[in-house]
């Protein structure tokens, strides 16, 4: 008998083989007395274990269950602090990336419109940018489209010299970039560890 | 196939309604496994109390790590390694004090010369057994006494498939030497 067959006795008697390598081990079996034997010994051993008495004495069920029962303490109900945890958990990125999209829209309109009036200073597009809707409060009373549009365009260049302007923006945006991302690496890696942990009782669910 | 399906569906529906603090619905699952799992710990340490105390232990570490089982996935074998990792634990702390020879199996009572013969037969065998490394003890306990297949046993015990094997190999290698007396008579038996 070769060795490769003796590995794969054990799996035979265990019923683990299936196809080509079950037809192999039957095939063999057939023609070799020596595996034959080894088979039975195995078959003996386990008639054997079988024959061991189940344990004896034991608790009624129910007293078991009623112990078990009585042990077990409440389960904490998730307390308000954790649920608002959880929920914050998953509203960061939506935070963080809101933020970044901001801050680079503002940059952005803070650029065209220093680009309007450094290259065209009497353009119309100049002139929208021109005027301040937070220097000039009362034009948002008049309810004037034109003039509230133009509020509305010079409120967002107004960000940009609230510090976040130039190196300072640039900085805000690195680190609102490097935040999310620590936060989506941290979710691949619950994620995958999740996954892990499935793989393993589906195949132990066979 | 269909009563198969069935009883994971109901199995299932107590996991989530436990995992939502259901008593009674652990205390259904508690019913369900109770057998399997003593059986375990006392093929694993030989001691039935021990063994008990032992699974009731494991019962309670489930209910309090219920929130990391996945429903879907198989809780006897879940509960299984909860409750072999206690009983290992246990064997751990009592190996001086836990002498095999010292565990007393039930008596026979008036049993026939026959019974008699195969009580003595059967304390031999549980002997060889609590003889072998934990580790290959374990697996040989799910294998042979709960029917659970290797890939089962991995999941289980969290091993490759191909450790299950080789320990398994090994445990049943022990066995034939430390046993070859009582293998003969069975092979008779045959």
């Amino acid at each position: 008998m070769n060795e490769h067959i003796t590995q794969l006795l054990e799996a035979y008697h265990d019923g683990e083989l299936r196809g080509s390598q079950l037809e192999r081990v039957e095939a063999h079996l057939k023609s070799c007395a020596d595996c034959r034997a080894d088979l039975t010994r195995l078959e003996s051993l386990s008639v054997l274990l079988a024959e061991s008495p189940a344990p004896a004495g034991l608790k009624p069920a129910a007293q078991f269950e009623a112990e078990v029962n009585r042990r077990i303490p409440a389960r904490p109900t998730p307390t308000l602090w954790g649920r608002v945890l959880r929920i914050g958990w998953y509203l960061t990125p939506a935070a963080l990336l809101g933020a970044l999209s901001f801050l680079l829209t503002t940059h952005l309109v803070g650029w065209l419109a220093t680009a309007a009036l450094r290259l065209a200073p009497d353009s119309v597009l100049a002139d929208l940018f021109a005027v301040s809707g937070w220097a000039s409060p009362r034009s948002l009373l008049t309810l004037d489209i034109e003039t509230l549009v133009r509020s509305l365009a010079c409120g967002l260049t107004g960000i940009c010299p609230l510090g976040l302007s130039g190196i300072g923006g640039l900085l805000a945006m690195l680190a609102l970039s490097a935040l999310y991302l620590s936060w989506l690496a941290s979710w691949v890696a619950r994620r995958s560890h999740h996954q892990k942990l499935e793989t393993i009782t589906a195949r132990s669910r066979g | 196939m269909d009563s198969e399906r069935t009883a994971d569906q109901q199995e299932l529906d107590w996991v989530r309604k436990a995992q939502r603090g259901d008593r009674q619905a652990f205390g259904a699952l508690v019913h369900s496994h109770r057998q399997g799992v003593v059986n375990v710990v006392y093929r694993m340490c030989g001691d039935a109390h021990l063994a008990e105390d032992a699974a009731q232990m494991a019962f309670l570490k489930a209910w309090q790590h219920l929130s990391r089982f996945r429903p879907g996935s198989s809780f006897r074998n879940w509960v299984y390694r909860i409750a072999t990792n206690s009983a290992l634990d246990d064997l751990r702390r009592e190996r001086e004090t836990l002498n095999p020879e010292e565990i007393e199996l039930p008596a026979p009572g008036v049993a026939p010369e026959e019974r008699v013969e195969q009580g003595q037969r059967s304390e031999r065998v549980r002997r060889a057994v609590l003889e072998l490394p934990e580790a290959s003890r374990v697996v040989l306990v799910l294998r042979e006494y709960e029917g659970l297949s290797y890939q089962e046993i991995a999941g289980t015990l969290d091993i490759p498939l191909g450790t299950v094997m080789s320990r398994l190999s090994y445990a049943r290698k022990r066995l034939l030497e430390m046993l070859s007396e009582e293998i003969e008579l069975a092979r008779e038996g045959l």
